[in-house]
């Protein structure tokens, strides 16, 4: 059998540990040169509740976690069935569970072919004196031992990890991974995955490369809340701003996140907030100021199931209207949406540059799949990324200082922008006001001074648009019969579902707002079929593009809540009974 | 006032099989006031997001709260539950007080309700500071529970307004630059008081009388009653299995969360901690079998003594002096 990828599933409770032996041998994968992606599932409890950490490992890159699990090891059966809805077993699936287990097989853990292998997990480690807390590390050893992978890359995953500890914690962690090591007397029948080049990759979070992509695309303010599933972007930017001069203020609530977001970017500096859907609508009429005073910022949302609270924990696409949308009055914005782990380095890249440089709120649409999942990557290049610089006043020969000059209106080639002065530059003394105003930022309530200003913010959008209509991606072959069009985490899953479909091309845009409507127009040309695939009850996309007349009723709406990331049996499906 | 060994005995309306934390404050302090709120008269309770909703609410799990299989017979133990949005928790409390007024008022309801709001710290201190003074200046009769484990738990245990000073949170991790986090907590006992509550009170259930005395004397309050409740986190604060209740005793005799009770126009009742330092434990006894606090004070290997760590006695001595300027404003109310 010659497979180029590994699926694994780790079920238990809290206390077994299933997402750090996960992340250890996601750890070792990066060692080995191998590719990987790991995604964690759990309830809202803290400590106590199940949880369960699935990863894939490849030869090549891999953003999805695989349906079909090849190896599973379970801590107790009774833990199950808060995931019969999200593991499928192959056909011919090791599952490793204790030894004691009494109960019944769950339907969801049986296949064709199945191995049982049990264990003595609790007996190993009382053997050893182990505490309880080495299970995690032991269950490491094991699974590295069932994967037939080199026990040097494990002694060297947990020296690292444990190497601000003392020595004896070293030493015990070692033993422990020893014993689970040998406790396989030999590697269980799975393919061999041999590393294309034996190279040290790196293991990341969608929330760790925001924030320090952000950093790296000149971030050096952030003020923020914590929000399942956003948090980590604050956690991790709190290391990072520091090291580079930013700053770094946890608030009192999202009001007064994005209200000292706006402060700084005031400031000239540019800033930026991240959040999840209740926290977006906290932020919804600042947003609007952003807009109205043309103040850069950038808002990141992890898209958590709503409305409310929701399901904190679990992705849904349905924040997408209130990204386009929300707020009152006419509030041009941009909106932007990174597919997976890495293309989150140029989302924030593409976010920075467009709030700079058009100076407006630039939403970034996340969700809790690509927030939180851990992958390996390959280097990321910075050069080629859009880098804007905000336009700052330099003068004007004398004639005095106008924040919102429309002195080149009837200019072309004039995008809407008027140069800001950072507060303090002499002879640039201006009011800026969420009220409506001239051009001097003095408050105005002339009907007329309203809609030459309306023109003068949209005129930036129509710009925008220009520049970002190349903001896209397709996969598979551009003349297939079937055209689907998704976007966020859902597209990661349509772009590896369309490797085997070819009859099949996958556009994805980068931007949602302003829409690359031509790239569309021209992509869905010619089609025999066309669906549009997402994850909200609605079918937000499917009505934002027929809102913008880019789609007719021919084109497919597939759509469902999200909670669950759709796996290809289910797309199988989806396409089969076609859309509404 | 009930009896307690009477209320001792009730069937506590807080069931077993919550996915709170073993060893959680949180359960014991629902147990506790599960049996003196069951008192003949139903409770209606609005939680706003914190550990006690999400981990106690939870499907398919078995529900405390005493709903669930073990729902009583009897309707007065049963509970009406509202979970409401994060940010305001009395003032979708208030609002179900006043509808229970109105239709009391007009003969609909014959028997008194009792109405209760729950909040963590980052509920109510940050985010939700607002519902919680305007409802107390607005003398809302509710009784508002405020959890106080100094983080936001279910977000990941980052800082919260009432963090102690040095305390090592998601958001204010200690490392070489920063000692944790080092901004003053909010003086939220000082707030509730100026704003105007009944009775503003911080309790824990490690002391069993004087916590059923004070919640009792809440629940019969005219105005709002405002009770924070030290809740030891043992997940968030990291400290060994069976150590919750101590570590809530010795939080108040440090003084990092004096017993306080003050009813609205009496003065204010100090309880279990001395004014005077020479007199209290030390706080490194409080500090020291948390890791939350393990860059300032360690186990001294020969001694077995907790000490601060050399180098960390500024930051220590910071954290004494707040306490003690802390303790002097709150006998100030006395
Ligand atoms: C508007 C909004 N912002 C943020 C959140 C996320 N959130 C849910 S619970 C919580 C923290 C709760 O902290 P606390 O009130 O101290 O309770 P604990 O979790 O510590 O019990 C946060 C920030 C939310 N639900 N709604
Ligand atoms: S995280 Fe802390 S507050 Fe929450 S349930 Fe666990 S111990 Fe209790």
């Amino acid at each position: 059998m010659t497979r180029n990828q590994l699926h694994l599933a780790l079920i238990g409770s809290g206390g077994d540990g299933v997402v750090a032996s996960a992340t250890m041998i996601m750890q070792t994968a990066a060692r080995m040169g191998l590719y990987g992606i790991m995604t964690q599932s759990y309830g809202p409890q803290i400590r106590g509740g199940e949880s369960a950490a699935y990863v894939s490992v490849s030869t090549d890159p891999i953003a999805v976690v695989g349906d079909h699990k090849d190896l599973v090891v379970c801590f107790r059966f009774s833990d199950v069935n808060p995931f019969r809805q999200e593991v499928a077993m192959a056909a011919d699936v090791t599952l490793l569970h204790p030894k004691e287990e009494q109960a019944d097989l769950p339907e969801v853990l049986k296949a064709k072919n199945l191995r049982r292998i049990p264990v003595p997990f609790q007996e190993l480690l009382a053997a050893e004196g182990l505490p309880e807390i080495a299970k995690n590390v032991m269950v490491f050893g094991i699974i590295l031992q069932a994967l037939g992978w080199q026990k040097k890359y494990g002694e060297d995953c947990i020296k690292d990890i444990f190497s601000r500890k003392s020595d004896a914690v070293i030493s015990a962690n070692l033993r422990a991974f020893d014993i689970g090591y040998h406790h396989l007397k030999e590697k269980i029948s799975l393919p061999t995955l041999s590393p294309k080049q034996v190279v040290k990759r790196e293991l990341i979070s969608g929330n760790e490369l925001c924030a320090r992509s952000a950093v790296d695309a000149g971030c050096r303010f952030f003020a923020g809340y914590p929000i399942t599933p956003s948090s980590e972007i604050m956690e991790t930017i709190y290391d990072l701003l520091p090291k580079v001069g930013g700053k770094l203020l946890q608030a009192e609530d999202e009001i007064a996140a994005i209200g000292m977001v706006l402060g700084a970017s005031f400031g000239g500096v540019p800033a930026m907030t991240a959040t999840s859907g209740p926290g977006l609508s906290l932020m919804t009429e600042m947003m609007g100021i952003s807009s109205m005073t043309e103040i850069p910022a950038v808002i990141v949302d992890c898209q958590r199931v709503g409305p409310s609270t929701g399901i904190p924990s679990r992705a849904e696409q349905s924040d997408l209207w209130h990204a386009l949308y929300a707020g009152h009055g006419d509030a041009p914005r941009a909106v932007l949406a990174p597919m997976d782990v890495p293309s989150c380095h140029r989302t924030m890249f593409q976010a920075f540059h467009l709030a700079e440089t058009y100076q407006l709120p630039v939403l970034v649409l996340s969700d809790a799949i690509i927030a939180q999942s851990q992958q390996i990557i390959d280097n990321l290049e910075t050069t080629g990324l859009p880098q804007g610089k905000r336009q700052t006043f330099q003068g004007n020969g004398g004639s005095p200082y106008l924040r919102f000059s429309l002195a080149h209106t009837n200019d072309p080639g004039w995008n809407g922008v008027s140069p800001i002065a950072l507060p303090g530059t002499p002879g640039t003394m201006h009011t800026i006001a969420g009220i409506e105003h001239n051009e001097m930022g003095k408050i105005s309530s002339d009907a007329k001074q309203h809609e030459i200003m309306n023109r003068k913010r949209f005129r930036k959008l129509d710009y925008l648009a220009e520049e970002t209509a190349s903001w896209f991606h397709i996969f598979g072959n551009p003349t297939a019969k079937h055209r689907v069009v998704a976007w966020g985490s859902v597209a990661s899953v349509l772009e590896r579902y369309v490797t085997t479909h070819k009859d099949m091309a996958l556009f994805v845009p980068e931007i949602l707002s302003p829409f690359p409507i031509a790239a569309l127009q021209d992509f869905l040309a010619g089609a025999r079929r066309s669906s549009i695939v997402e994850q909200n009850f609605q079918g937000q996309l499917y009505h934002y593009l027929r809102s913008l007349g880019t789609i007719d009723g021919k084109t497919e709406k597939i759509c469902r809540s999200g909670g669950l990331a759709f796996s290809n049996d289910e797309l199988d499906r989806l396409f089969q009974e076609g859309g509404a | 006032m009930a009896k307690i060994i009477d209320i001792i005995q009730r069937e506590s309306c807080f069931q077993p099989g919550s996915t709170l934390c073993a060893g959680c404050m949180e359960s014991i302090a629902f147990q506790n006031i599960g049996k003196i709120t069951d008192n003949g008269k139903k409770t209606i309770f609005g939680l706003g997001t914190f550990c006690g909703e999400v981990s106690t609410l939870q499907f398919p799990n078995p529900v405390a709260w005493g709903r669930g299989e073990s729902t009583p017979e009897d309707w007065t133990k049963s509970f009406g539950i509202l979970h409401h949005v994060f940010e305001s928790a009395p003032t979708i409390t208030e609002a179900i007080r006043d509808t229970v007024d109105v239709l009391s008022s007009v003969g609909a309801i014959k028997s008194d309700i009792q109405t209760i709001s729950m909040s963590g710290d980052g509920g109510a201190l940050a985010i939700g500071l607002r519902s919680l003074l305007h409802t107390i200046n607005r003398q809302a009769r509710i009784v508002s529970f405020v959890l106080v484990n100094e983080v936001f738990a279910n977000t990941g245990f980052q800082y919260s307004p009432s963090a102690s000073l040095g305390s090592d949170t998601s958001t204010t991790p200690a490392t070489e630059l920063h000692p944790g986090n080092m901004q003053p907590p909010l003086d939220y006992l000082g707030l509730a008081v100026n704003a105007g509550a009944g009775l503003v009170a911080q309790v824990s259930p490690a002391f069993p009388k004087y916590f059923l005395k004070v919640v009792e004397t809440a629940l019969e309050c005219k105005g709002t009653a405002v009770i924070f409740i030290p809740s030891p986190c043992i997940t968030g604060w990291k400290f060994a299995d069976g150590e919750t209740v101590e570590l809530a005793r010795l939080s108040c005799e440090t003084g990092f969360f004096p017993c306080f009770l003050k009813k609205k126009g009496q003065p204010a009742e100090i309880k279990f901690v001395e004014r005077d330092a020479a007199k209290r434990p030390p706080v490194e006894h409080f500090m020291g079998p948390q890791q939350r606090f393990q860059h300032l004070v360690r186990k001294n290997k020969e001694t077995g003594q907790f000490e601060v760590r050399p180098g960390k006695e500024a930051v220590v001595e910071e954290i004494r002096t707040w306490i003690q300027t802390k303790l002097d404003a709150l006998y100030r109310m006395a």
